[in-house]
């Protein structure tokens, strides 16, 4: 006898912020074979057993600002115009419309890719904001306990360490990242510019 | 107000003729979609942020008041009546200057001088 289908599935995956297109990709081709995703906590993803093909998903970011009441306005907004929302995790938010209902917007429509293109510019840009000031602090914090407690080898190589960690994370990892999304928002400008 | 050089988007062109009547957001979206025969598809994002920068150049406003739900209505301003009907004699413009010139056999009319050049 055939075993029954398990009803939910996780599945591991990691998506960097430039990579959302490419993880709203996955997230309806997961659909389109029956999987509907349910929630993420950036890494896990767990989807539920359903008809193939029956909802599409997108995902987009939170509006530009620490305001929760411009947040929840906005997600207000979403929900008023019809569409579910799923999940969001940090500045994510992973929206679900019946497929019967047609997609959420045009398949051309650049203004709605710049607009999305552009808040995750804009959440990398903040998020380096914030590592930089973690570790000017975690810094600043070492130099003083220099300064107040005898000459230690531990505390020195612990604040060159920190020091050189967040060269290499910001030139290896956070510059490629930022300036391909740069690229990519420019690019997308240039293409308002001929089709508007 | 001029709008001689500022042509509107066909997105906010739509969002505006549909809010000659008060509307909702998704009133608005399906609005836009059934005058544009189903053509615009306007992404409630695309509309959040639209909506946004047309209450702030005060071409729309909110109406009425929503106690019963939290859905937000807009309509209309008088300045963006002025706007939608700038942008329409704009686009007036640019069908009769491209049917005079590709049209067939319109092409004895002579051009309007330019304006920059009188």
């Amino acid at each position: 006898m055939a075993q029954e289908q398990k009803e939910y599935r996780t599945v591991w995956r990691f998506y960097t912020i430039p990579d959302y297109e490419r993880e709203e990709r996955w997230l309806n081709d997961m659909a389109a074979a029956g999987w509907n995703f349910v929630r993420t906590n950036g890494v896990r993803f767990v989807f539920r057993k359903g008809t193939p093909g029956e909802f599409r998903y997108k995902i987009d970011l939170a509006e530009r600002t620490a305001d929760d009441r411009v947040r929840e306005e906005y997600y207000n907004f979403l929900t008023d115009c019809g569409l579910r929302i799923v999940c969001d995790f940090k500045e994510f938010i992973y929206l679900q419309k019946p497929t019967a209902e047609g997609p959420f917007d045009a398949a051309d429509d650049t203004y709605a890719r710049l607009r999305v293109l552009n808040k995750a510019y804009d959440c990398s840009l903040r998020m380096v904001c914030r590592l930089l000031r973690l570790f000017t602090v975690l810094l600043a914090g070492l130099l003083l306990l220099q300064g107040l407690l005898p000459a230690s080898e531990f505390l020195h190589g612990m604040a060159f360490g920190l020091s050189g960690g967040a060269v290499v994370m910001m030139t290896l990892i956070w510059v490629p990242i930022i300036t391909g999304l740069r690229r990519r928002v420019t690019a997308l400008i240039g293409e308002i510019g001929v089709k508007r | 107000m001029n709008n001689a050089n500022n042509a509107l988007t066909e997105a906010v062109y739509y969002i505006l003729l549909a809010l000659v009547e008060p509307l909702h957001g998704y009133g608005i979206m399906q609005r836009t979609a059934a005058l544009s025969g189903g053509r615009l598809v306007i992404s409630a994002g695309t509309l959040y942020g639209a909506l946004s920068t047309l209450l702030d150049k005060g071409w729309i406003e909110p109406f009425g008041h929503a106690a019963e739900s939290r859905k937000k209505s807009y309509r209309l301003t008088a300045e963006g009546r002025a706007v939608l009907e700038a942008e329409l004699a704009r686009l007036r413009e640019l069908v009769r200057n491209g049917e005079r010139i590709l049209g067939q056999g319109a092409s004895d009319e002579p051009l309007a001088p330019c304006r920059y050049c009188i």
